[in-house]
């Protein structure tokens, strides 16, 4: 199988394809939201240190996994975490590592996509709306457009249905005639709409009032609060730095998967991340909060992740040209998540064509009907019930796109660098340019890391159990969502569907690892090395 | 002195980008395109503190752009 799968044409293709993978939705309504909200110009402290010490160290390591397990023909998580963890323990415990590690990706893969590819949906469905000028009329209230709109069967299935279409379509082209090519015209369209969108964001003076500028919504942005500095807010920085690298996903490994077994990992991985980092600081900091501040002033950018959807319509029909900037800005956030969610979707249908041996081509097209299935409630909620909380979503995030990461990611760390150590550090420097010091690995990549992810690990435990995250009852659980009690149900289903995609992740692990390794795993010795 | 920052900052990490020498792209990524973001930010009315944080933020992400992308592409190009 190894001889046979798809490589990257490219270098520059693979970058461009690996920031589209990080470059997603949470770069350009995330990270202002979070910036902003946990001490501004002083939360950039914790966030690069988060960087050197989480997220560099962590796509170093999932790079490495994602080469290694495609020279031995994997583009999924199990057997690549197998292969590592084999090098320090017996073959049996390297399969329930892999396959506890596989059974993590595939839920954030299976449950992620589901409600993702709902919200690339909306982004789709807003672009067409703001170029159509359908809330330019300032009579109406954005807050009941955007309800109107996730109520509304015909929107939500249409644009849903088209981006998973299209997304199985990229697919289905193959990781050189697909992935490669889509991202190599999607991401330069992105950064081009990324620059004209935050100049213009920059330059809009202060339209509204004199106190209300573009400029003053940077200094809100940027200003040290150093009193909203707290370990909370460091908590917050390192949990973004998780979402916006798409680390512990499981995704980069795929990706990295169809390297050639001599690329260069390490400047590649790095080149990744400072692309992410561009798209996310410099333009990510630069466009919703000073459009936002200078038309709505300070209570404007506070709406958090209603921001996009809510407080910017307002703005973009007082904008001269706003249906354009609108569709622009709609646009970009539809490209950012769609350049994501392929990488979720290459990962299903990897996933299919190695363990089930289904071509490509179909492949991708039932992992399209899959999201659709697993995604179906999350559309029929608004719909059913006329509420506008999206208690299944929110539900679903709660675990699969904000805890599941972690605890994913501190298996990675642990397997490749803690576990396997020296012979880890020689297999990520193979063919690089510019190569990771030693002492970076030992102190850093084994022990640094590792430590940092377990204590957020921890204090998200601590947090979930005293916010009532690990009841089953459906009372407490829509109150600490916060949601119309009638949703009690809806979440208890979310819960319900987490817990089965669980189990039936570590089955599917279990079986990957065995197929492949089963010798081996039984005679308690590695038999197959290339 | 807007315009002197912006000429700065976009000759600093235009000439870190085709630059060669890692301490040459630090020196004109980071320390002029900086320099340059942090005097056009003050020319615009950013409070000190801001204008400082961030040009250092921006000041090292575009250093590290500079300094991985273009090496990258030069591989990629050369054919290794």
């Amino acid at each position: 199988m190894a001889e046979t799968r798809d490589t990257w044409g490219t270098k520059i293709g693979l970058i461009l394809a690996m920031a589209g993978n990080a470059v997603g939705l949470g770069n350009f309504w995330r990270f202002p939201y979070q910036a902003a909200s946990n001490g501004g110009g002083s939360f950039m402290i914790p966030y690069f240190f988060a960087l050197f010490l989480l997220g560099i160290p962590l796509m170093l390591v999932e790079w490495t996994q994602g080469r290694t397990g495609g020279k031995y023909g994997h583009g999924t998580v199990a057997p690549m975490l197998y292969l590592h963890a084999r090098e320090a323990v017996s073959p049996s415990a390297a399969a329930i590592i892999g396959a506890l590690g596989g059974m993590f990706a595939f839920s954030v893969m299976a449950l992620l996509t589901s409600y993702y590819s709902q919200i690339i949906g909306w982004t789709l469905g807003y672009s067409y709306l703001s170029l159509t000028g359908a809330y330019m009329d300032k009579t109406i209230d954005t807050g009941q457009f955007f309800v109107n709109y996730i109520q509304n069967p015909w929107y939500v299935f249409i644009f849903w249905g088209i981006a998973l279409i299209l997304m199985a379509y990229t697919v289905s082209g193959g990781v050189q005639g697909g992935i490669e090519k889509w991202a190599s015209v999607m991401m330069p369209i992105l950064y081009v709409f990324g620059i004209l969108l935050a100049i213009r964001a920059i330059t809009l003076g202060a339209p509204v009032k004199p106190e209300w500028s573009a400029i003053k919504g940077l200094d809100y942005l940027w200003e040290p609060r150093w009193s909203d500095l707290t370990w909370k807010s460091s908590l917050a920085a390192a949990g973004q730095i998780f979402f916006t690298l798409s680390v512990g996903m499981g995704i980069i490994q795929n990706y990295a998967s169809y390297l050639k077994p001599d690329d260069d990992i390490v400047l590649s991985g790095l080149a990744t991340v400072s692309l992410n980092e561009f798209a996310e600081v410099i333009l990510g900091g630069s466009i919703a909060i000073p459009i936002a501040y200078a038309y709505l002033g300070p209570k404007g950018v506070g709406a958090g992740v209603g921001l996009s959807f809510i407080s910017l319509p307002n703005v973009f029909r007082d904008l001269p040209g706003g249906q354009i900037w609108g569709a622009m800005w709609f646009f970009l956030l539809f490209i950012a998540g769609f350049t994501s969610a392929i990488a979720m979707f290459n990962y299903l249908a990897a996933m299919l064509e190695e363990d089930a041996g289904i071509n490509r081509k179909i492949g991708a097209y039932i992992a399209a009907l899959t999201f659709f299935i697993i995604g179906l409630p999350i559309a029929l909620e608004p719909i059913l019930t006329k509420t506008a909380d999206l208690a299944y979503l929110t539900e679903l995030d709660n675990w699969v796109g904000s805890y599941f990461l972690v605890v994913l990611g501190l298996i990675e760390v642990l397997v490749t660098a803690t576990m396997w150590g020296k012979g880890a550090w020689e297999e990520m420097n193979r063919g690089a340019y510019v190569k990771v010091p030693k002492w970076y690995f030992d102190i850093f990549m084994r022990w640094i890391t590792p430590i940092y992810i377990a204590v957020i690990l921890l204090f998200s435990t601590i947090d979930y159990a005293k916010g009532g995250y690990f009841s089953f009852n459906p009372d407490t659980l829509v109150k600490y969502l916060k949601v119309d009690p009638k949703l009690g149900p809806w979440v208890l289903t979310a819960r319900i569907v987490i817990i089965v995609v669980l189990i039936v992740g570590f089955i599917v692990s279990y079986k990957s690892i065995k197929r492949s390794y089963g010798e081996e795993i039984a005679q308690g010795k590695v038999l197959i090395r290339r | 002195m807007a315009w002197i920052g912006l000429i700065l900052f976009l000759g600093g990490i235009v000439y870190g980008w085709v630059a060669k020498n890692i301490w040459v792209k630090l020196l004109s990524a980071f320390v002029v395109g900086g320099l340059g973001w942090y005097m056009t930010m003050m020319a615009l009315g950013m409070s000190k503190s801001s204008a400082a944080f961030m040009s250092l933020a921006w000041a090292f992400i575009f250093w590290f752009v500079d300094a991985t992308v273009p090496t990258l592409t030069a591989i990629d190009a050369s054919g290794k």
